[in-house]
């Protein structure tokens, strides 16, 4: 039974190391998006040929899909139930976010909506979300 | 919802990181349970009862009156 339970805890990072990584990358993936936004160009050469920007997106997916997979074997319940209502909030903001901004622009009352805008939204959303009902 | 976990915690000595430990759930998982922010899963509260050797009535109470 001990030795089972030491083998569990050999295998188990520890979630504050797990959850400071995921804040971590989450804020540099955010500064990044953002300098996009406001320097107009993304943060990586500009001259990539059409393999490099490939390689880039499988190596960004591979990271982001290996992180979250290693985050949820490493999470417990009460964190997997803020991170899974911090997603839904996160579709409805961007929903709700990406149909009023269609109306105003058909209106003629704002720019044509823009994807990164939104998704920084929803990112935002679902950020407040988890850190009120994992911290509060 | 009503619960002792803290009752019981201070019976032991326990902090709330180390219940979180022996329950193998987050210092703040133990808070937002105490404090009724959260409700544990059926599992989590099997885990809790078997390590405090009672019963999941004995620890949660949901406020219905039976019979």
């Amino acid at each position: 039974m001990m030795e089972h339970k030491m083998a569990e805890q050999e295998k188990t990072v520890p979630r504050n190391k797990v959850m400071k990584t995921g804040i971590i990358l989450a804020t540099l993936f955010s500064v990044a998006l953002i300098a996009a936004r406001f320097a107009g160009v993304l943060p990586m050469p500009q001259n990539m040929s059409a393999g490099g920007v490939i390689a880039l997106c499988v190596s960004l997916t591979a990271i982001v899909a290996g992180y979250v997979g290693w985050y949820l074997y490493n999470t417990d319940e009460h964190d997997l139930h803020a991170n899974l209502w911090s997603m839904a909030w996160a579709w409805i903001a961007s929903a709700l976010i990406t149909v009023n901004w269609s109306i105003l622009h058909v209106g003629g009352l704002a720019p044509v909506p823009n994807a990164l805008i939104i998704f920084l939204g929803s990112a935002v959303a679902a950020a407040s979300v988890w850190a009120w009902l994992r911290f509060r | 919802m009503k619960n002792r976990l803290r009752v019981l915690r201070a019976e032991r000595s326990w902090s709330q990181a180390e219940l979180g430990d022996r329950l193998d759930v987050s210092r703040q998982a133990i808070n937002a349970i105490e404090t009724g922010k959260y409700d544990p899963s059926l599992p989590l509260a099997f885990k809790m009862a078997r390590l405090f050797e009672t019963t999941i009535e004995a620890i949660f109470d949901d406020g219905a009156q039976n019979g």
